[in-house]
């Protein structure tokens, strides 16, 4: 029996299963290290931001964030290339041994854009890294994403990310989020 | 009294016992003598420049309020109310006119008087004498070329003697342009559980560790061979690359190519043209040594105890000490005023990248550092020392350069001053015991505790 509900889904319940099964393959695909498959996911034109975050007094009229402020990723494709070909020369001492590493996703929605074949994606990733003996790192980042379909695939063309933490808990963050 | 730090260094051989990095009581001397005698880097002017523009930091573990004043001068105070010690200011930075304790409401101004207090006259009868509750001061403040340094005491060198020779260096720098510099970008913080020493002398002079520590980065991201590394010591040529060290503890290392600084970036074109745009200028502000040789090449610059800065890679750092096992580092991207925007842009995407939290240099370093520190938790462990002690001996003194010189970037000799300089502070109950030396003769002279 089906009862209508006072609130209505942006998008099919089709669209939102497609976005919710990949965006759990792309965390797959991270705590696997599979670096080449995942830059198969991203469009050539991919921005992937997270700004350094700051405290301010919710009055401050200084605190929207300014072109001019730093960044844990300011990547396009030709930057996140770089860091994967990085941790290919092996010679990143301190992933090896590996540190074991799973992303959670959450907090999953989906909105359609003024753009056909583009979706608004949000989304909240926890990551739990395995350091050396006991050290465990948690760290929980919003994402918000746009997905484009591109040569028959949906690929990410743009993550904005909000890193949770005033002080990064960890000292190095040698993954993606 | 004090711990005994005699046997702790010894800077003839180069050996430190491993105990100065894991102790408490000597951490909580470091709070005494270095922390609270030396002077701390506080913000650059650039970060407050307007009337009632704050920005909160620490001195040591002491949390400070630094509030640009009415008349343009800068004031810092310990961010503790006095009337029960709660902060006054929980924001990193922001402009107000008033600093309201979230406790009981003491309210105090830009200048640290004590401005309005709830309840004055219904429960403190008006007998309050407001004017003896201001905020802490710290007692001296004062800049160098923009960069703001504080002082708890009252007994301390001024700033700029206690810069001495190492402004030489420094203005290759701060003083290259005519605008001066400003610190770009949000704080960038990472904690490590690493004492704050051991970041400390990786940066004063240890190029050693460049070719290994980062191999994987300086396989993919170096667009021009810095020349001077590669060489190691083994052919010896001054022309190259020096350390220069033993200036009251500050020191620098530095290529001599005059553009190795932007080695890093993948794509150097807009930094090196923008240098060579501005080399004759700097060469007539600086002179013929720094313009040319100093001014864009790769260079670590240490101020004694916890700031470094790297023009180039342009990074600007400062190091708190958190307990003996714990730090944060802060990090900023430093420019020239005068860069365009698209280059300010540049720089700081490549500060971020190569060492911010994310930075592919940045994150080759702090598990070491964390190791070189953790190990020390054993009591065996603990017992073994460790060495600075490369290059041994093959100091000199040069006509024009400041300070004790040694060739090449891959060295030890900035780390033993590094930790000459960490002794002598820790063995002084006061300045007059703390010796003053900017050359080689001098620091001979002067011998150090050994």
């Amino acid at each position: 029996m089906s009862q209508s509900l006072p609130f209505k889904n942006a998008v099919d319940a089709d669209t939102y299963q497609t976005f919710q099964t990949l965006l759990y393959k792309e965390a797959r695909l991270l705590d696997h290290e599979e670096y080449d498959q995942w830059l198969a996911m991203l469009t050539d034109d991919i921005h992937y931001y997270m700004p350094v975050p700051a405290r301010y007094l919710r009055e401050e009229k200084k605190q929207a964030i300014k072109p001019l402020d730093a960044n844990i990723f300011n990547d396009y494709k030709k930057q996140l290339e770089l860091r994967i070909a990085r941790f290919a020369t092996n010679l990143v001492w301190s992933e090896n041994p590996q540190n074991l590493i799973n992303h959670s996703v959450s907090n999953i929605e989906v909105f359609p854009t003024d753009v056909e074949g583009e979706w608004n994606v949000l989304s909240v990733v926890t990551v739990l890294r395995s350091r050396l003996d006991g050290v465990e790192k948690r760290m929980v980042v919003s994402r918000n994403d746009i997905w484009r379909i591109e040569d028959n695939s949906l690929k990410l063309a743009k993550r904005n990310m909000l890193f949770n933490h005033a002080v990064v808990p960890d000292s190095n963050l040698n993954f993606f989020f | 009294m004090g711990v005994d730090v005699s046997k702790l260094v010894d800077n003839k051989t180069g050996r430190q016992s491993r105990s100065i990095f894991h102790e408490q009581d000597i951490y909580e001397q470091e709070q005494e003598r270095i922390f609270g005698k030396c002077w701390l880097f506080l913000a650059h002017e650039s970060q407050i420049p307007d009337p009632g523009d704050y920005f909160r930091t620490f001195m040591g573990e002491d949390e400070v309020l630094v509030i640009r004043q009415k008349d343009q001068s800068i004031k810092a105070f310990l961010n503790t109310c006095t009337h029960r010690g709660n902060r006054v200011c929980k924001a990193d930075k922001g402009n107000a006119k008033h600093f309201t304790c979230s406790y009981h409401g003491w309210s105090f101004a830009a200048d640290g008087a004590l401005q309005s207090v709830p309840l004055e006259e219904d429960a403190y009868y008006n007998e309050l004498d407001k004017s003896k509750f201001g905020l802490h001061p710290v007692c001296n403040v004062d800049s160098y070329k923009g960069l703001i340094f504080g002082n708890f005491d009252p007994e301390a060198p001024t700033l700029n003697d206690y810069l001495g020779d190492m402004k030489w260096y420094l203005d290759v720098w701060l003083d290259a342009m005519p605008e001066g510099t400003e610190l770009i970008g949000t704080t960038q913080k990472v904690e490590y559980p690493v004492n704050w020493k051991l970041p400390v002398e990786n940066a004063c002079g240890d190029g050693y560790h460049i070719g290994w520590a980062h191999a994987g980065v300086m396989t993919v991201a170096s667009s021009m061979n810095i020349e001077s590394l590669s060489l190691g010591n083994t052919e010896v040529d001054s022309s190259t690359a020096m350390a220069g060290g033993g200036m009251n503890g500050h020191s620098i290392i530095s290529s001599l190519d005059g553009q190795s600084g932007y080695a890093f970036y993948p794509d150097p074109s807009l930094p090196v043209s923008y240098l060579e745009e501005n080399r004759e200028a700097v060469i007539s502000r600086l002179g013929e040594t720094r313009g040319k040789q100093f001014w864009g090449s790769q260079i670590n610059m240490t101020v004694f105890p916890n700031v470094q800065m790297l023009p180039g890679l342009n990074w600007f750092r400062v190091y708190h000490p958190k307990g003996p096992g714990k730090m944060e580092m802060w990090t900023w991207a430093m420019v020239d005023k005068e860069m365009s925007d698209e280059l300010k842009q540049t720089v700081l995407d490549n500060v971020c990248r190569t060492f911010g939290a994310a930075g592919m240099f940045d994150n080759d370093d702090g598990e070491n550092f964390a190791a070189c520190t953790s190990q020390n938790r054993g009591l065996q462990t603990r017992q073994k020392d460790v060495y600075t002690n490369m290059g041994l001996g093959k100091e000199y003194s040069h006509p024009e350069m400041p300070g004790v010189i040694s060739d090449g970037l891959v060295g030890e000799q900035n780390q033993r001053y590094f930790y000459r300089r960490w002794q002598e502070m820790m063995a002084a109950k006061d300045w007059s015991a703390v010796p003053n030396y900017n050359s080689l003769e001098e620091a001979n002279a002067t011998g150090g505790q050994n």
